[in-house]
């Protein structure tokens, strides 16, 4: 047997050039991982413990260097909008150049194995928030009925990727379950080259899928790629001369030694403190979350018209004394009409309409979830609506003209309520009218069995 | 050599790893005779008639008799185990069915990452997909049309590294790295082949254990010096190639790169002439666009505006290819092929009708002289659906269609064609107002 050679008495000094690259990392990897912005803190402890909501967790794990915000395409989509880690190098460099004149060490191997349990926590953190996302099926929902009765090329390129990815719940929750795998292994000393690798990996693919479809997250996805490089970076040298050179190896990686009680104390705390909070707590809200009856989730909650939900046809169309006849260029007259499982109606029309093309964010309120209509055009009006069943009546309220009000940071102020009573004389059968501005609706709408390949998989035989 | 010194700890597992070891040497062993044998004779076809990549990837996936592979290999490690008692050279044997399985693997890396890299494998979204309902795809072809609707080259970067896998996989000293690499790939597609419902399950797990037992060796040193930060001792290989025969060596591996080559040119050759999904045939390119029908009589009855109507075409979409497209709403019968898509006749390429209900693909021969289409439907279970339609294009771009219909019907259509702006082409970069049409 070979003995354990991790720990050599003597320490051997490093060169010049090491210790600048090293101080020049250290100043790097430290600014890109440690949290620098006055919010987070005030976010932090402004944090209500006995209330908290998986949202509060999650915004504690994702953060990234914010300096510039450079509005050109270049710098949204494209190279620029790497410009920041230039400046923090930049920073880096310069300290680097400072440091030595306040500190004479030969080695920084105590620091460098610190500097690398910042980083490690920082990907595991980030990573573990990030899964958690797609696990408990946050981040894609499942195309709602509109989506599927959208054209293909009626939808951003970003969206469809999010999209294909929500079509399948199942793939979702295991692209999750290799973030939280990745992250959790990083918690822990001797699993760091596997988590790290993963987090290589799973990174690098979102890094070029958010270059490939415009999906917006590309920096900070990039960010986990470079923080992955660094942890392995390492054992580089022993990979390559174990499996390449064909040689033996022998490790000598510093580790501390923790024999005194309170650094054993200290380091279990905190080492637990992470893994509570990440791991457990945010599961545990996250389930919570998942299922309460007023989930905040990417789509609305809010029950609609009892038993509704489904794909409608237009039978007949008033327009104050006028019925229109179907034409697929009328901008006035519905097309179809679909009723979701939650309070939205969406109507088809073909009007000209500003494109909402944000990723779209869960929303407390189901009227102010976005995520219907973001990323999508062929024609279509979203309606959130309250139902007031004694008289027979729904309030909608258009929710892109919401959205817009938003905006402008007048969230309280409601877009103006749309008044339709309904009526509806069987199962398949709805009958709205009402006033719409100055003109008179009449619309009779009527249910079609519709199936979806997409939603039937191979079941749709 | 590998096996003891991952077992030299403890004797009961030395017992069940060579057990072990005898059951994959045996079943990669009959897997690659009998892919050998059919490469073979696969090869004399392939010199023997027209020279087409396709044949060569079939060949290189070819692998229906896996199960038989399983059941014989069980057989011959019974038969090892109990009957032969003598020694046996196990780091010898390791090597050279390691060096089969590397090259295995390599051939299946190499037969996707080329019509990845060359993208054929996933041909861009036709004007009919752009113009079919999300709903009505199959969720293989939602997956397969998203993955071609990337930009920045993912579909190549992808069959980039599929590629760098299998050279990675030639040389001894990097196939593990190479096997790591198809190991990601592969269990990812393993992954969605599943969630999509594509099929090739046991394909994809075939080539994820061949990439298993490439690294198998490898994981014990490479955990010793990772994870547990002890001493790890290198691979010892045995001294097979003897002075004289380093020569053949290098002549055989040369030959495969050349194989490769081979397979490579013709895989570029292929997406030159533009993917061999989609028809070869060239269109009426005066016809090429989205169509909405805004006058349609049948019989001489005009039947208005209609999304349920089963006989009124809603609209219409001329690819740049010989086929048409018919939106209306009377079902489309599923046509549930999903792989094993050949470069057939172009009314048998059936991959852009394939794994949709949203549209009526029609195949069309077109009589120039005379301004008639011969119209066809795609699909195998409504083929006998033909029409012939006498077709003018005025001078405001509007198509007028005249010709009698599938039961013998006479039709009168006025079509007006539409510039459609499309989202996805538009992106998301800058504000943007779209109604349906633009």
């Amino acid at each position: 047997m070979l003995t354990m050679a991790t720990q050599p008495d003597r320490v051997k000094p490093w060169t010049v050039a090491e210790r600048f690259i090293f101080r020049t990392a250290c100043l790097f990897f430290l600014t890109m991982s440690v949290p620098l912005s006055w919010d987070y803190y005030s976010h932090l402890v402004s944090l209500d413990w006995s209330s908290l909501t998986y949202r509060d967790v999650t915004n504690l794990g994702r953060f990234s260097v914010n300096i510039l915000n450079i509005q050109t395409e270049s710098g949204r989509w494209g190279l620029a909008s790497y410009a920041d880690w230039g400046i923090v190098m930049l920073g880096a460099l310069i300290g680097a150049l400072v440091w030595p004149l306040f500190d004479k060490r030969k080695s920084y191997r105590e620091l460098y194995y610190w500097l690398r349990a910042v980083v490690r926590y920082r990907i595991a953190i980030g990573m573990i928030e990030f899964g958690f996302v797609k696990v408990f099926l946050i981040q894609m929902p499942f195309p709602p009925i509109a989506t599927l009765h959208t054209n293909f090329g009626d939808f951003t390129a970003q969206k469809l990727y999010w999209l294909s990815v929500g079509v399948i719940p199942n793939y979702e929750v295991f692209l999750g379950f290799v973030e939280v795998i990745a992250g959790f292994l990083l918690f822990f000393r001797k699993t760091v080259v596997p988590g790290a690798f993963l987090t290589l990996c799973a990174s690098a693919n979102i890094v070029y899928i958010n270059h490939a479809y415009d999906g917006g997250v590309h920096v900070y996805s990039a960010y986990f790629v470079l923080l992955s490089l660094f942890l392995l970076w390492r054992d580089i040298p022993a990979i390559g001369k174990l499996l390449i050179c064909e040689q033996d190896v022998i490790p000598q990686h510093y580790r501390p030694v923790f024999d005194r009680g309170w650094q054993r104390v200290t380091r279990f705390v905190i080492k637990s403190a992470f893994i509570v909070v990440f791991v457990v707590l945010l599961a545990v809200l996250h389930w919570r979350n998942y299922n309460s009856a007023n989930r905040n989730m990417k789509l609305p909650v809010e029950p609609g018209l009892d038993g509704s939900a489904g794909y409608y046809q237009v039978k007949s169309f008033k327009w104050n004394d006028r019925f229109i006849p179907y034409s697929p260029f009328d901008s006035i007259r519905w097309h179809d009409a679909i009723f979701e499982n939650y309070s939205t109606l969406s109507v088809k029309a073909n009007r000209r309409e500003q494109i909402e093309l944000s990723n779209g964010v869960p929303r407390e309120k189901g009227r102010y979830s976005e995520w219907e209509y973001s990323g999508r055009a062929g024609g279509r009006q979203f309606y959130y609506y309250d139902v007031d069943a004694t008289e027979q009546v729904l309030l909608l309220q258009d929710k892109q003209q919401l959205s817009t009000r938003r905006g402008r940071d007048r969230l309280q102020e409601t877009s103006p309520v749309l008044r339709l009573s309904y009526d509806r004389p069987n199962d398949s059968t709805i009958i709205l009218s009402g006033k719409k501005g100055e003109d008179w609706i009449y619309v009779h709408l009527e249910r079609m069995v519709r199936r979806y390949p997409l939603v039937e998989g191979d079941n749709y035989r | 050599m590998a096996w003891s010194t991952i077992c030299a700890q403890k004797k009961g597992m030395d017992k069940a790893l060579r057990i072990l070891f005898r059951y994959c040497f045996a079943f990669f062993s009959w897997h690659i005779l009998l892919f050998t044998l059919n490469g073979l004779a696969g090869m004399a076809a392939f010199f023997g008639q027209k020279r087409s990549f396709l044949l060569l990837f079939d060949l290189a996936n070819y692998a229906h008799y896996l199960p038989w592979c399983l059941v014989l290999a069980g057989i011959v490690t019974v038969v090892w185990t109990y009957c032969f008692r003598g020694p046996i050279r196990y780091d010898v044997l390791d090597y050279w069915i390691r060096l089969a399985v590397r090259y295995r693997l390599a051939v299946g890396m190499f037969a996707y990452g080329f019509i990845k890299l060359f993208p054929i494998q996933m041909p861009s979204p036709t004007l009919s997909d752009l113009n079919t309902a999300y709903g009505d795809f199959l969720p293989w072809k939602i997956f397969w049309l998203t993955t071609a609707a990337a930009s920045a080259g993912y579909q190549s970067a992808l069959g980039a590294l599929e590629i760098a896998a299998g050279l990675l996989l030639i040389f001894r000293i990097t196939a593990s790295f190479g096997a790591l690499l198809a190991l990601l790939m592969l269990t990812n597609a393993l992954g969605v082949n599943v969630a999509y419902q594509i099929g090739q399950y046991t394909y994809s797990l075939f080539l994820i254990a061949a990439a298993l037992f490439v690294i198998a060796s490898d994981v014990p040193r490479l955990y010793r010096l990772l994870v547990l930060e002890q001493p790890a001792k290198a691979r010892q290989s045995p001294n097979v190639w003897k002075c004289k025969h380093i020569r053949i060596k290098y002549s055989l591996r040369i030959a495969f790169m050349l194989g490769v080559f081979i397979y490579a040119y013709l895989v570029y050759a292929d997406y030159r002439q533009g993917p061999y999904l989609l028809p070869h045939g060239k269109g009426l390119s005066e016809l090429y666009g989205y169509y909405e029908v805004t006058e349609f009589e049948l019989n001489g009855t005009s039947i208005p505006y209609s999304l349920t109507d089963h006989d009124r075409w809603q609209n219409v979409v001329f690819e740049k290819w010989p086929t048409m497209s018919v939106k209306r709403a009377s079902p489309v019968a599923m046509d549930w092929t999903k792989e094993g898509f050949t470069a057939a006749a172009d009314l048998d390429r059936n991959y852009e009708a394939a794994g949709t209900v949203g549209r009526h693909y029609f195949h069309y021969d077109a009589d120039t002289l005379s301004c008639i289409l011969h119209l066809q439907n795609k699909n195998r279970l409504q083929r006998d659906e033909k029409w012939r339609l006498h077709y003018d294009v005025n001078a405001n771009g509007e198509l007028t269609l005249v010709g009698t219909g599938a039961g013998g019907d006479s039709v009168y259509m006025k079509l007006k064609k539409i510039d459609r702006r499309y989202l996805l082409q538009e992106g998301r970069r800058h504000p943007i107002r779209l109604s349906i049409y633009n």
